[in-house]
Order: C-alpha cells, then sequence, then structure tokens
C-alpha cells in the first residue's frame, strides 16, 4: 500500500474527531493568546468563534459507525447532542465573568465539553477511561476558579471522590478485559456478561459514570461543588457531562443486554429511585438556594437514569426532548441564581428583600418548569419520561412502575422545595425589602428563556423536528 | 356562533396578556378590564345556552356534544408510542354547559367582590384573569390532555391569589392547597397515560375523551375491559378508577382528603373564596362525572357503596365540624365539605334522579356557596373579625343583611322552595332507590340534613337574635348595613336560589337527556 492510500485512509478515520480536533486545537489557541491578553472579551469572542467553528464542522460531518482503529462509534443521534453541548457551551458566555484567569477558564470549559464529546463517542475501555478523566480533571480545576479557601475544599472534596470511583471504575474496566473478552462497547453481546466478574466488573465501571451523572452514592460531591464553584461552571457542569454520562450509559446497557430481570439492572433502578428520594429529601433542608437547587439537579439525574435502561425509540426521542428542555431550565435557573447573588442574595431567606415582580415572574416560571407543571417544556418532559416509564412497566417484575410512583411523589416534593423560592419573593414580604434592580439584559435574557421554554410546550415537536433536521444532513 | 366556546375559553387569558402591557399605576384599568371580560363571557355563555338544543337525544358519546370544535394541536411520530395526537377539542354537553354559565355568573361576582382591591391589582387582576381561562377550560375540554392542563393550570393562580392577598397564615394555606391538589392531578396523570395508550381513534392513541367515553379500546392494551391486566395483583381498570376517585376526591374534597380547604378558605380573600367553594369545587365534581364515572362506569358499579360511604362520611365529619366552629368562614368551609358528600352520594346512586340530583346540588352549592362566603366577607370587612362570640343581635342593626344570611342559611340547609332542597331531596331519592346500597346510606345522608340545620340554625340564633352587642367599641361605627355592591352581588344570587328552588327545569331540562343517555350506558355494565 502506498503511503499516500495509508495517509487518507488515516485521514478518513480521522474524520471521525474532527470536532474534537478542531476544539482541542482552539483551547491550545486560547491559551496561547491567554499569554499575550486576558481581556475578557477577547476571549470570549474567541471562544465563540471556536464553538462557531464546531458548529460547521458538526454540520458537515458524515461518518456514522465505528471509526479509528474502533476506538469511536459514531451513532446517527450523537449530533444532536454534540450540537447541544456546544449550544450549552456558547449560552455560559451569558454570564457576566471578570478578565482574570478568563483564558484558563474557558480553556478548561473547553476540555469539559471535549472530555463529553469523547465520552458519547468512545467505544473501547481505553477511550472510556480517558474521556471522563479528561472532564473530571477539568472539573476538579473550575471547582476551584472562585480562589477562596472554601471553593479550594470543595475542590479537594470533589477531587477525592472522584479519584475513588475513577479508581473502582478502572478496577472494573479490567475486570471487564479479564473476563468478558470485550475491549470494544461494540463487540459485547448477551453472552460476555454472564460470568459473575464480569457483571462486577461492568458494575464497578458504571459507578465511575454514575459519579460523572451523580447517582447516588457518588453524588455526595454535587452541593459542595455547586455552593463554591463560579456558576457559569456548574451551569456547565450540570448538563454537559451528565448528559454525556447517561447516553454512555445508555450505549452500555443496550450493548450488554442483560436480561431485564439481572442484578445490575435490578440495583441500578434501586440506585435510580434512592438518587430520587435523597435528593428530594435533601433539597427540603436547605437554606442556601445553591444547595437546594444542587439537590433538585441530583433528583433530576434520578429522572435521566431510566433513559439509560429502556430502550425503545420513545426512550431516544424523550431523553432527546428531556435534554434539550433540562438544559434551558438549568442555564435559564443559573442565570437567575447568579444575577440575584449579585445583589448579595445568597440565602432563600434573603430572597423576600428584593421587590421586582418580574424577575420574580420569570424565576417562578423556570422553577415550575423545573417541577414539571404545564404551562412549560418541563411538564412535557415528565409527562415522556413517566408515558415511557408506564409502557415499560410491564417489564421488570414492576420496577418501572415502582420508579414511576417515587417519581410522582418526589414531583410533589419538589414543588414544596422549590417554592420555597416563589413564596419568600413574593409570600412574605418583609418592611426592609429594598427595590433591587437588575439589569435590563438578564431580564431580556431569561424572557427569551421562558419563552422558548413555554414555546416548547406549546409546540413540543420543533425539538423532534430540530433532530431530525440535524440527522438528515445533505 | 361558530368559535363561541374558544372566544368564552381564550377570552381572559388574552386580556391578561392585553394587562401584562398596562402600567401598575393605574390600577383602576385592571378592575374595569376584569369586569367588562366576564361581563362578555357571561353574555356569550347565556348566547349558548339559547342556543343550545336540550331534545337532542345522543346515541352515543360521539354525537353527544355540541357547538363542537376541533383542531389538531400537537401532532408528533413518537417511537413506539406511535404518533402522539393532541387536539384542539371543545364542546360542550347538558351537563357542562349548565356549569360553564355557572361558572361565569360566579367570576363575574368576584369580579364585583375584588372591586376595591388596591394592592398589587395588577398581578391580582392577571391571575384572576388566567384563573378563569383555566376554569372555564376544564368544562369545555374535550380532549383529556387539555383538560389535564386547564386542570392544573388553575393551582398556579390559585396558589398566589391565597399566597398573596390572603390572611395571616397565608404561606402556610396555600402550599398545602398546592401540595394537595397536585398530588391529586399527578394521580389523574398517571390514569391519563394509561388511557393514552390504551384507547384508540382508528389506527392511532388518542386522548380524545369522546373515544374514551365511547370505550374504543385497543385490543390486549392495559386498560381494555377485556384483557383483565393486572398492575401490582390487582385489575387495572380497579386501580384506574381509584386514583381518579382519589384524584378528584381530593379536589371535591371528601372526607379524609379534605384537610386542605378549611386553611385554604380561611386564609384566602373573599372574592377567592366564592371562586374557590362556587366553582374550583365544581371542577371536581365534573371530573368525577364526567371522567372516572364516565370512562369506568363498569367499576364504578363495583365501588358504588365506597363511594356513597366516603360521601356519608364527608356530610357528617364536615356537618359535625361545621357544627363544632365558632370562626364563621371555618363553618361555612365545613358546610362545603358536608355539601360535596351529597354529591358522592348522588353519584354513588348509579340512577337518573341521584346523578341529576347530584348535578343540580352542584350547580345549587355553586350559587350558596358564594353567597355564603359574601355575607362572611361582609363582616369581615368591617371588624376584620369573624369570630361569633363577639357578635350577636345583630338582626336590630343590619335588617337587610339579617335578611339575606337567613334566605342562604335555608338555602344551604335545605328549605323546601329553595335550591338546595331540590339536590338534597333528589340525592336522597336516588340513594333510597338503589337498592345495592345499604339503606343506612340514605338514613345517615338525611341525618346530614338535620345537623347542617343545626348549625345554620344556631349561627343565626347565636349572631343574629339576642341583644346588639359587638366585641369591641371601635367596630360600632362601622356596623352599617349592606353597601350598594354587596347587595348587587347577594340580590342575583339570590334570586337564582329562589327560582331554582321554585322551578328546577330550568337546570334540569338541559342535562336531562345527557343523563339519560349516561345511565343508559350503565344499565349495559350491570351483571
Amino acid at each position: 500500500m502506498s503511503v499516500g492510500a495509508k495517509l487518507s485512509e488515516i485521514i478518513a478515520d480521522l474524520s471521525g474527531v474532527w470536532l474534537e480536533s478542531g476544539l482541542m486545537l482552539g483551547a491550545i489557541l486560547i491559551l496561547i493568546i491567554g499569554l499575550i491578553t486576558n481581556n475578557k472579551t477577547v476571549i470570549k469572542v474567541l471562544f465563540l468563534a471556536i464553538l462557531s467553528f464546531g458548529f460547521i464542522i458538526i454540520s458537515n460531518q458524515q461518518e456514522t459507525g465505528v471509526l479509528m482503529l474502533k476506538s469511536i462509534f459514531i451513532d446517527p443521534m450523537v449530533v444532536g447532542y454534540e450540537w447541544v453541548f456546544l449550544m450549552v457551551a456558547a449560552l455560559i458566555l451569558l454570564f457576566p465573568r471578570k478578565s482574570d484567569h478568563a483564558a484558563e477558564f474557558y480553556f478548561l470549559m473547553l476540555s469539559v465539553v471535549i472530555g463529553a464529546l469523547f465520552m458519547v463517542k468512545a467505544n473501547n475501555l481505553l477511550m472510556i477511561y480517558l474521556s471522563i478523566e479528561l472532564t473530571s480533571f477539568a472539573s476538579y480545576i473550575l471547582t476551584n476558579f472562585g480562589f477562596k479557601k472554601r471553593s479550594f475544599e470543595a475542590g479537594i472534596k470533589y477531587l477525592m471522590f472522584g479519584a475513588i470511583s475513577s479508581a473502582i471504575m478502572l478496577l472494573g474496566l479490567g475486570l471487564i478485559y479479564g473476563t468478558a473478552n470485550g475491549f470494544y462497547i461494540t463487540d459485547w453481546s448477551a453472552v460476555s456478561f454472564q460470568s459473575l466478574g464480569s457483571q462486577v466488573g461492568f458494575f464497578f465501571t458504571i459507578i465511575g459514570l454514575f459519579f460523572k451523572i451523580s447517582i447516588v452514592p457518588a453524588h455526595i460531591w454535587v452541593p459542595a461543588t455547586y455552593q463554591e464553584a463560579p456558576t457559569d461552571a456548574v451551569a456547565l457542569l450540570s448538563i454537559v457531562p451528565k448528559i454525556a454520562g447517561i447516553l454512555l450509559l445508555k450505549r452500555f446497557f443496550e450493548s450488554a443486554a442483560f436480561p431485564d430481570t439481572d442484578w445490575v439492572i435490578q440495583v441500578t433502578l434501586l440506585l435510580g429511585i434512592l438518587t430520587i428520594v435523597i435528593g428530594t429529601l435533601g433539597a427540603f433542608r436547605q437554606s442556601n438556594v445553591r444547595r437546594m437547587i444542587s439537590f433538585g439537579a441530583i433528583a433530576h439525574s434520578g429522572f435521566l437514569l431510566p433513559f439509560a435502561l429502556i430502550h425503545s425509540e420513545t426512550s431516544d426521542a424523550s431523553l432527546w426532548y428531556y435534554t434539550v428542555t433540562y438544559a434551558i431550565m438549568n442555564v435559564a435557573v443559573f442565570l437567575l441564581l447568579d444575577s440575584y447573588e449579585r445583589k448579595k442574595l445568597v440565602e432563600i431567606e434573603a430572597y423576600s428583600q428584593s421587590n421586582d415582580a418580574w424577575m420574580g415572574v420569570l424565576y417562578t416560571l423556570v422553577l415550575v418548569s423545573l417541577i414539571g407543571l404545564p404551562p412549560l417544556a418541563g411538564f412535557t418532559a415528565k409527562l415522556f419520561l413517566f408515558s415511557m416509564l408506564f409502557e415499560a412497566s410491564g417489564l421488570v417484575l414492576n420496577s418501572f412502575m415502582w420508579y414511576l410512583i417515587v417519581a410522582l411523589i418526589a414531583t410533589v416534593g419538589s414543588l414544596f422545595f422549590y417554592f420555597q423560592i416563589p413564596r419568600h419573593l413574593f409570600l412574605s414580604k418583609r418592611d426592609d425589602s429594598k427595590s433591587i434592580h437588575f439589569d435590563f439584559s438578564t431580564k431580556i435574557m431569561v424572557t427569551l428563556f421562558c419563552i422558548v421554554l413555554l414555546l416548547l410546550f406549546f409546540v413540543p415537536q420543533l425539538v423532534l423536528e430540530m433532530q431530525q433536521m440535524l440527522i438528515q444532513r445533505p | 356562533m361558530q368559535h363561541l366556546l374558544t372566544y368564552i375559553f381564550l377570552l381572559p387569558l388574552f386580556v391578561s396578556l392585553v394587562m401584562l402591557f398596562i402600567p401598575a399605576q393605574r390600577w383602576q384599568v385592571f378592575r374595569r378590564l376584569s369586569l367588562a371580560t366576564v361581563a362578555v363571557q357571561l353574555i356569550l355563555s347565556l348566547l349558548l345556552l339559547l342556543a343550545f338544543d336540550k331534545n337532542h337525544a345522543p346515541s352515543s358519546w360521539s354525537n353527544a356534544f355540541q357547538f363542537v370544535e376541533k383542531a389538531n394541536w400537537i401532532v408528533m411520530d413518537f417511537g413506539s408510542l406511535g404518533t402522539i395526537n393532541i387536539q384542539y377539542f371543545l364542546g360542550v354537553d347538558g351537563i357542562s354547559l349548565p356549569l360553564i354559565a355557572l361558572s361565569t355568573f360566579v367570576l363575574l361576582i368576584g369580579v364585583i367582590s375584588s372591586w376595591n382591591i388596591q394592592t398589587k391589582a395588577k398581578g391580582y387582576h392577571i391571575l384572576y384573569m388566567i384563573l378563569s381561562s383555566s376554569i372555564i377550560g376544564c368544562f369545555v375540554a374535550l380532549d383529556l390532555f387539555l383538560f389535564y392542563v386547564c386542570f392544573e393550570f388553575m393551582l398556579l393562580p390559585m396558589f398566589f391569589l391565597i399566597g398573596i392577598w390572603g390572611g395571616k397564615n397565608r404561606s402556610y394555606a396555600s402550599i398545602k392547597f398546592f401540595l394537595y391538589t397536585l398530588m391529586g392531578s399527578l394521580f389523574i396523570l398517571i390514569v391519563m397515560i394509561g388511557l393514552y395508550l390504551s384507547v384508540m381513534d382508528g389506527e392511532a392513541h388518542t386522548f380524545s375523551l369522546v373515544q374514551m367515553l365511547d370505550g374504543t379500546y385497543k385490543p390486549g392494551s392495559i386498560l381494555d375491559p377485556e384483557s383483565g391486566q393486572l398492575i401490582f395483583g390487582y385489575s387495572a381498570r380497579v386501580v384506574a378508577f381509584l386514583l381518579l376517585l382519589v384524584g378528584f376526591a381530593i379536589k371535591l374534597p371528601a372526607v379524609p382528603v379534605h384537610t386542605w380547604l378549611p386553611d385554604a378558605h380561611v386564609e384566602a380573600p373573599t372574592p377567592i373564596s366564592v371562586v374557590l367553594a362556587g366553582l374550583l369545587l365544581k371542577v371536581g365534581a365534573y371530573g368525577l362525572l364526567r371522567i372516572t364515572y364516565g370512562i369506568f362506569p363498569d367499576i364504578a358499579i363495583q365501588f358504588a357503596s365506597l363511594v356513597a360511604g366516603f360521601g356519608v362520611l364527608s356530610i357528617l365529619y364536615g356537618g359535625l365540624n361545621a357544627l363544632a366552629q365558632n370562626d364563621l368562614k371555618r363553618m361555612v368551609a365545613y358546610s362545603s365539605v358536608s355539601h360535596m358528600g351529597f354529591v358522592l352520594v348522588g353519584l354513588a346512586s348509579l340512577s337518573g334522579i341521584g346523578i341529576s340530583g347530584a348535578f343540580f346540588h352542584m350547580i345549587s352549592h355553586g350559587l350558596i356557596s358564594p353567597a355564603l362566603f359574601l355575607i362572611v366577607g361582609v363582616i369581615y370587612d368591617r371588624t376584620g373579625n369573624r369570630q361569633m362570640e363577639n357578635f350577636s343581635g345583630l338582626a336590630a342593626k343590619m335588617p337587610v343583611y339579617t335578611f339575606f344570611t337567613a334566605l342562604f342559611f335555608f338555602a344551604g340547609l335545605g328549605l323546601p322552595g329553595l335550591s338546595g332542597f331540590v339536590g338534597e331531596l333528589m340525592v336522597l331519592m336516588g340513594a333510597f332507590g338503589n337498592d345495592a346500597l345499604s339503606i343506612w346510606i340514605g338514613v345517615l345522608a338525611t341525618l346530614g340534613i338535620a345537623i347542617s340545620a343545626a348549625y345554620f340554625l344556631w349561627t343565626i340564633q347565636r349572631v343574629f337574635y339576642g341583644k346588639y352587642f359587638v366585641r369591641q367599641a371601635a367596630w360600632e361605627p362601622n356596623m352599617r348595613d349592606l353597601s350598594f355592591r354587596e347587595k348587587i352581588m347577594l340580590i342575583p344570587l339570590g334570586i337564582l336560589v329562589v327560582v331554582l328552588g321554585v322551578y328546577p327545569r330550568l337546570i334540569l331540562d338541559y342535562s336531562n337527556e345527557t343523563v339519560r343517555f349516561f345511565v343508559e350506558q350503565l344499565a349495559g355494565y350491570y351483571p
């Protein structure tokens, strides 16, 4: 074979990772520019330019299937999620940020996104491990970007839990390699995981993913990290790695094809139920808005988990809808949280000092969507989730029915804690309420988010049509 | 005439959007706008009443509804769930139409009653308009999804209306109301999903209530009566029926899930109490009648005694609680629980006269309870207090007020010639006439009427008779008789209560054909 032919083969193989390669080069470029200037506007524009470049690559990307010596696998569905990840990263720019360390910050943000992109495509055990570590390491450092003692503490905590779960995962990957003879996910089949050793290996491996998705018991880092990390970083961390983890988990379960009664499935379901319960109960006791939202996010991980276990077209479509609305809701809620914190309103109690009705209405709408009440997109997302669980309920010894019941009760519970915020905003007016004014631009932004959430309730087909449009490229 | 239902349904929503852009300082604009909107709704509903064909005898649910409007809302291809098809599907029959007329009327009374609300008038009237839309939406929706959205969307404006403009303990009461009713809604949501997966319109799954009432099930689906599927070892249809029963019973409310109601009423401002008692409870009753009983008649027959038992429990427990209250508003709130028990008993009788009675009682209570809350509001507006022990002999000082109080109290306790009597009588006839129900159901329900007589009459005796007395001298100058605005609200309610008591056919003529068809359908399910 001539050198030219070999070269073009390599380039053809690389075409599966053009996006990641491009973003990596961009990330390095940010670092280099950061040596020259730390002006936030320059860095932000550069970040946006890199992301736009990424969008262009996505729209031209055509390869699907197994690529690069089988180390990555591109599902046609992946394109939509890549698009969402980049979109979330772009929305993060809406958060105000000071100039110092801007270059490093956006470099790490890009690293998280790159890691997540690899996660959804990873096909061999090594790629899985490396992609997860890439997101994790960037996240540890991002947590520290408050440069306070407490954020350092949170960062260390996060790192410790990360290290432990990554060690467990590595052990699991080793076990899989040794017993299941399955270095590639696409080679897994129903026979791969029949021995107990391989099943244990599988379970250890998904614990590493549970850490990313924040499933109990690997959720402990969440409240501290969410509380101390910069808000824009939290917004990204609460969406991108979580969704990527769910997608990877979904492929795990799809390929391993466990029988529904297998203990791995049962234990995973049980952990999911526990996640919902602990997230909801934990949120009850919080007096700090961020911590409350973070427990809410843990509960949402529990809601996301069944998508990984149920394999049907409904599940695929529902996950896509859930992802899009979840991303919008989370960015919006963190934008609101951030703008209130800038006015020194950090505790839930303190919210009664604010008397800006319009911001209050927007806050309430976003929270209503997080709870899942009509007429906002969060309701439709939950409706799809419940329908999927209902449809699957006959399958696994009624496990999904139990899941459904817990999810329903947790929805009522989430009303209770999320509505602490509107209660303090509107219901318990104290005399010392100052007039706090928010930027007009923030109001406009959040209003737009709310309009989108309303729109996606009334015309949910838009989301699915968008996916079709992204998948069917010329 | 063609889109009359849409106008009634969406007009307030549109007005609330307009209100958003009016500056908050001009608070008088909002109440005028609200009044105009609700007045237009009332006129439109009167037009509907005139144009409605009362003698239309349906042969199946698909031709039972009039003024039908249908358009596709959400159509999307959704994997193994098939094409999701949600329709904007409106229509009325002999049961929902009078309820719509009642709603627009009570909403009008509510606007007049909130005439003096100045604090945050903008927010108040926007929420009131949204509430108005969602109440009407529940009665006109023929698509279960649309119904559910309206049903649940009522909670949000109600939460804020109680929570912001309510009394001292409003925060607790409003969140309690929200949590209880949300729990109920979620039960309904689950059954809605199950029904969606089971009912077919041709080849596609559907949310259409009409198809669900007609029972076009997909063979072998979870709620198909023929398939006999189980959930946790119980028949899926029984589970679904019970979930719906509990879901709507919370809204109704029936004992033992009624505890949110007294709190919500006590804390709510008068106009919101009016709407809450007059309409929101009727939505619960309507849902029970249309959805729970309409879609699961076979199960309803099996559980007649249970439902009637809870009805009687509500009548007695609500009545005894009312007897024990010292707070006038709490007393009226518990009397609502007691009255709603009659609706349950009437439904459980499953006979033409019983169901007509339950329906008539809904309308009648929808007129009486707003009046009762207005009456309590009169005293509260003047003194900021409503403990019975603080007042006595008011008849001497406020004769007109005493007259109206007596009128509505008598209507509440079921004096012949007033509307309360007709409904209770019909319900009792239904209960005694059904052999499947124990004779005790009827006997105890009758006892409930005696209890209601006791608490209403005792209240009159304590507060209005005897020597004139008010607890604090500061209240003295405020103890004027009814103002013009209060009369405007109470006189029409009084006239309607008398007219319906003397000539109940005014309402029953509308519902007769629908109820007849409903009972006819039921007959097919008796073993």
